[in-house]
């Protein structure tokens, strides 16, 4: 065999190993911070110290970095997620299990062409467990207060027959949770309310189809639900000014990684009324609340639709428009956030506590039902939550 | 550091390759090959790198020592204490916290356990020590006069943290005379690439699909689900650590050094014993002649002896019930095969009935090797024979499963040697055609591996941990 032509063949070889050096190399000199493809920061450049180098984070962190700053990532990452594509085959219905690490929302979810749909799946241990934490909480929570519960069921309960097999029955787990409670606590039924609202409407009016909320019209109906039970005036949606303030992917979409050319978007769509149906609003942590409402809730940042708030807090306090119109203290996840746009003009404060965050224990949440004169009180839950660590969460309001 | 990181593929090893070439002569190659050897192992571990420093130190003294001395009861003690040294390092970090645990559980002595982190690679690299120390006593191999070739020997980064284990008396003669060419270097580098491709092309994808069948969706798993996922494992496992000693290997040549095959084509093999003379060759053949020969091989005890043995294998892949129980396993296998054979019934005299079962019987091992956790383990055998879980494929395993269902075929047949006959087939010589295309096929699966490195977040190497 001829010099040269090893000569030809080696170079072929120092080719590509002289490319992949420069696109690694090149991360000495990026200056990128961030990548809003990935939603994240991106790894920096650790500092050398002999004792980080001993534990191994100097050269972890070097790898993290040197993975982060590649020349062009953003291009190889989308030549990579093109190659896979080509291999993947596509399905029409798939059914996937979250790789993140979110109790408190439900992680399977069947993946459809248009849309994704968050699976309930029943476990009867944790829905005693909750019925069992909840008759704990209402039990502490002072007598003279009205007490409510309020537990609404998600998308895939009202879709086609096909899609519902894969998920339990939410409805005859509610009305079991329901017929679990003490006496003195009324139960607010949504269900019936949406089920109908559905028929009227269609499902995509009132659900997301990326994200596992309600929009802010099925909101609405929840909210009606409450105001009836609470002897409030009811809100017509259909009165105000539709919004459109913009397009997202949902947090089911972000989490199995599906916001790409497959699914349209979900377009956010606000009411103009709960512009003005407050004074002021504002996270126990400091943060103003007034800022994020609607305005700022479709971020691409963000990874999906909050609901009303930015992130979970603590607790939140909405001072309503109405003096007078009583306190209502709410325990709810972000289902329960939705519906102050619509019920906070007929209230004088909403303390929305959200349990997956609050650390104050019973001792806090009593003094929030004496410093807000609390006259009302609610667990407002969405139906996929029986099946996930809520009642843990709760229990620790208890102690 | 591992072969298919961005860091070892954009930066460590070109500046080996550079490094290496540029320096002239023999000695000055193999300081370089040492230095970027003890970095490639310092790389997250750097106080291991002392540690195996220091017990090749003690290898190098007792072998001198067993050079010097001409009494063989005092030789045998320089032995013992070389094998008792070596063995005890790696009792201690891979199997003291599994000891005290079988002992507390059965008399409850309430010996503490340690937090000890087991080093990369110390059942390979412990393994070839003993191979130098024992070469030496046996007169297998000269004694090395040099302590840093020793120790390049020991911590020569492409075999050192996968193997395959290199035996002393196979590359004592290369460490200070081998030659490397422009071949070597054009077949070195196409060997690298074809493991490299085997770990992120085929590896990664199956482990994916491995993992999100038989953890993720464990509970409430068909018995069509468990038998797919232990076999797309029995896939992973191959296409890992062959990948990994392919690149081994081609590395070894890159630099002049021949390491022997450590697999071949073992999911082709007709019987139990065929598998384990094409699987981790380089592994049963140190048994072989470590163990189960000095025990007495088949002259006396033999079925203590084959027994010994598996267990040690199942043993040396982990501290763990269900290592020990696969290699029993296969240990009773091997007895029931021989008892089989003496009676005229072999398995391997049908061609296609006896390759079927033992891969059945393969993929069922895996399952054994698997699931670390003895309950799962369990139930797993349970749902493979249908009992308490559903048979047939739900849709949450479908997805998984239909995803890439495409490489189920093209894995099998990568696991044979169809492709290298029919290559062997299109390029019945050797020409130049034949080396300017390993050449561009190196080069397109080099770029597409790195480019999808930095999209995979599942690429473990699984004999890492070994």
């Amino acid at each position: 065999m001829q010099k040269k032509h090893y000569l030809l063949c080696a170079a072929l070889i120092i080719i590509p190993i002289c490319t992949v050096t420069f696109f690694t190399v090149y991360a000495f000199w990026d200056k990128c911070e961030k990548s809003s493809k990935e939603n994240r920061y991106l790894a920096k450049c650790p500092e050398y110290n002999a004792e980080a180098w001993f534990d191994g984070k100097y050269e972890a962190g070097l790898e993290a970095f040197l993975n982060d700053h590649v020349y062009r990532r953003d291009d190889v990452i989308d030549a990579a997620a093109n190659f896979e594509t080509l291999l993947k085959k596509k399905q029409a219905v798939q059914m996937t299990k979250s790789t993140r690490e979110r109790k408190d929302i439900g992680t399977d979810a069947l993946i459809l062409e248009d849309r994704i749909l968050a699976l309930y799946i029943n476990n009867d241990d944790i829905t005693n467990e909750l019925i069992k934490t909840c008759r704990k909480l209402y039990d502490i929570i002072p007598e003279k207060l009205e007490k409510y519960i309020m537990i609404s069921p998600t998308r895939i309960e009202f879709e086609e027959e096909e899609y519902k097999q894969y998920s339990d029955s939410q409805g005859d787990v509610i009305f079991k949770i329901y017929a679990g409670m003490p006496k003195d606590v009324k139960a607010i039924d949504s269900y019936l309310l949406m089920k109908s609202a559905v028929g009227t409407f269609g499902t995509d009016r009132l659900y997301f189809r990326t994200d596992h909320h309600w929009t802010e019209l099925g909101a609405s109906f929840g909210a009606n639900a409450l105001l009836s039970a609470m002897g409030k005036n009811l809100v017509n949606p259909l009165m105000y000014e539709e919004v459109n303030q913009g397009s997202f992917y949902g947090y089911l979409a972000v989490m199995h990684n599906t916001n790409s050319d497959e699914m349209l978007p979900d377009e956010f769509i606000y009411y103009k009324n709960a512009e003005d149906i407050y004074e002021d609003a504002y996270g126990v942590e400091g943060a103003d609340i007034s800022q994020c409402i609607h305005e700022k809730l479709v971020e691409p940042s963000r990874a999906g639709y909050y609901t009303f708030v930015e992130r979970s807090y603590q607790y939140v306090v909405v001072e309503g428009k109405t003096k007078g119109g009583g306190n209502l203290l709410m325990i709810n996840d972000s289902y329960g956030n939705a519906l102050v746009p619509w019920i906070a003009e007929q209230y004088e404060n909403i303390i929305m506590v959200d349990p997956r965050c609050f650390t104050g224990g019973k001792k806090k949440l009593l003094d929030i039902v004496k410093e807000y004169k609390v006259d009302s009180f609610i667990i407002n839950l969405a139906g996929l939550i029986p099946g996930s660590t809520f009642a843990g969460d709760m229990e620790k309001l208890c102690k | 550091m591992v072969f298919s990181s961005v860091i070892f593929l954009g930066i460590f090893l070109p500046l080996s390759l550079i490094g290496y070439f540029i320096m002239p002569g023999r000695t000055g190659k193999n300081i370089v090959l040492l230095i970027f050897s003890l970095m490639f192992y310092a790389w997250g571990e750097p106080k291991w790198v002392f540690i195996m420093a220091a017990l090749t130190f003690a290898d190098y003294m007792f072998a001198m020592l067993m050079d010097k001395v001409n009494k063989k009861g005092l030789k045998v003690t320089l032995l013992s204490m070389a094998v008792i040294s070596n063995l005890s390092l790696l009792f201690i970090v891979k199997y003291y916290n599994f000891f005290v645990s079988a002992v507390n559980g059965v008399i409850n002595l309430g010996l503490p356990e340690y937090d000890i982190r087991m080093p990369v690679g110390i059942s390979f690299f412990t393994f070839q020590a003993l191979t130098y120390v024992v070469d030496v006593y046996r007169k297998d191999a000269r004694v090395q006069k040099n302590y840093f070739y020793l120790l390049l020997y020991i911590s020569m980064f492409p075999q050192l943290i996968a193997g395959p284990i290199v035996r002393y008396s196979d590359i004592d003669m290369q460490i200070n005379d081998r030659t490397e060419s422009m071949r070597g270097f054009v077949d070195g580098m196409f060997r690298f690439s074809i493991g490299l491709g085997k770990k992120v092309l085929f590896a990664n994808y199956a482990g994916n699909i491995a993992t999100q069948l038989l953890e993720d969706n464990f509970n409430g798993i068909s018995a069509a689900a468990v038998w797919i996922g232990v076999f797309m494992f029995t896939m992973q496992i191959y296409f890992d650590f062959s990948g990994y000693s392919d690149m081994a290997i081609g590395l070894g040549k890159v630099f002049g050094f021949d390491y022997k095959e450590n697999f071949n084509y073992p999911y082709m093999a007709d019987s139990i014993s065929d598998f384990w003379r094409r699987w981790h060759i380089s592994l049963s053949t140190f048994f072989r002649d470590y163990v189960y020969i000095p025990l007495g091989g088949n002259r006396k005890h033999h079925m203590l002896n084959i027994m010994i043995v598996w267990f040690l294998t199942g043993l040396w892949h982990g501290a763990s019930w269900n290592f020990i129980i696969w290699g029993l396993f296969y240990g009773i296998l091997l007895i029931v095969e021989k008892k089989l054979k003496n009676i005229g019934i072999d398995i391997s005299k049908v061609p296609v009935f006896g390759n079927i079962l033992v891969l059945i019987i393969i993929v069922y091992s895996m399952a054994l090797f698997y699931f670390v956790d003895f309950g799962k383990m369990v139930q797993a055998t349970y749902y493979m024979l249908g009992i308490g879980n559903r048979i047939s494929l739900g849709i949450a395993e479908k997805t998984i499963i239909y995803k890439y269902l495409w490489s189920i075929p093209v894995m099998v047949v990568a696991c044979t040697p169809i492709q290298k006959k029919a290559a062997s087939k299109i390029f019945k010589k050797e020409t130049v055609h034949t080396d300017i295309l390993q050449s561009v096929m190196f080069a397109a699966v080099y770029i597409l591996c790195f480019i999808l490195i930095l999209n995979q977040t599942y690429n473990p190497f699984l004999y890492f941990r070994f």
